[in-house]
């Protein structure tokens, strides 16, 4: 019979969790997604026309940018991390609020080209009160900076965890979302300071 | 444990004509039941798509003064595409048929979502802190 039990139960059977994927245009969200998800994703990406608004400077070859939200699936030590990546594009903020829902964690995506793209990132989660992890894509032409660089330059806190990865790699951003999952652990299990108020 | 996926083959796809697939998606956008003849990576997907969906409309809704997302039919070239949200913010994602009687489809899935009411509202955010507290 466990058979055709196993079709009437909700998935959450096992312990799982939501988390957020943010930071700017074309910082290599969907790209991660798709990397290290096992089920094949939800990309909503759209072409990009000649007059769109976000700069591409940094990101010449892009010709697509993600119109909703991209979504992936996968198993870290045991527990399924469901990943929510945002639109980059600031027209499509409006969606953020309702992408958030319910999420333990996030990961910020940052690229130390261009740090200051992803200030209002950091506001948010920070807002949101979510656990959070800041990513650095190395791009392959991009200086690399001390993590110590990089926490003053955002001005993060020493707890926040600061993890170098390369979004096109599996194993790389699977890293990231353990990071992730033992962070807010961690948060989750420490003893309740006051909210700001 | 929820019958919500035998209540969604039963109740729904088996006894309102038109209705071919269906998933109930929670407040979050997570996948809370699915019927069976979909896969569940398929079923997670589509979960995600139907909060997006309801995301996008509702930023429609909001521009033109027009209040929250009820619901949302989605003409494909095989069927229909049904969204309906729920007043806890939950939603069902349906598929029904080139041939559906779409009134009939929305009244009965209306029926359905007060039928089924508290199953469409888990709390998620416990289950982690389950996880850190003891299970290895």
């Amino acid at each position: 019979m466990t058979s055709s039990l196993s079709t009437v139960v909700r998935p959450s059977v096992g312990p799982h969790l939501k988390v957020v994927l943010t930071g700017p245009f074309g910082v290599g969200k969907t790209t991660l997604v798709g990397a290290v998800s096992d089920i094949a994703p939800v990309t909503t990406e759209a072409r990009m026309s000649a007059g769109n608004a976000d700069d591409t400077t940094y990101a010449p070859a892009k010709t697509t940018t993600t119109v909703a939200m991209d979504f992936g699936r996968l198993e870290v030590q045991g527990v399924t991390v469901y990943v929510y990546g945002t639109p980059g594009q600031h027209r499509f903020w409006f969606m953020w609020d309702a992408i958030v829902r319910g999420a333990l964690g996030a990961v910020v995506l940052v690229d130390t080209r261009r740090l200051e793209d992803s200030f209002r990132h950091l506001d948010y989660v920070d807002n949101a009160r979510l656990p959070f992890v800041i990513a650095v894509n190395q791009f392959p032409d991009a200086h690399t900076y001390p993590v110590d660089a990089i926490r003053d330059a955002l001005a993060i806190d020493a707890d926040v965890p600061i993890v170098g990865i390369d979004a096109r790699d599996r194993d790389s951003v699977r890293d990231l979302l353990i990071a992730l999952v033992e962070h807010i652990i961690s948060r989750t299990h420490r003893p309740a300071t006051s909210p700001p108020a | 444990m929820s019958n919500l996926s035998y209540l969604l083959n039963n109740n729904l796809v088996a006894r309102v004509p038109g209705i071919a697939q269906a998933v109930a998606v929670s407040v979050d956008g997570l996948l809370l039941a699915w019927t069976d003849g979909l896969n569940r990576d398929a079923a997670e997907r589509l979960a995600a798509i139907a909060a997006g969906m309801k995301s996008l409309l509702n930023g429609a809704a909001r521009d033109l003064g027009a209040g929250g997302v009820q619901g949302n039919i989605t003409e494909l070239a095989d069927g229909f595409l049904v969204l309906v949200t729920v007043s806890t913010g939950a939603s069902l994602l349906v598929l029904a048929t080139r041939h559906a009687d779409l009134e009939f489809v929305t009244v009965e899935l209306g029926r359905f979502v007060e039928q089924v009411g508290e199953q469409l509202t888990p709390a998620f955010a416990g289950d982690l802190a389950s996880t850190g507290s003891g299970r290895p």
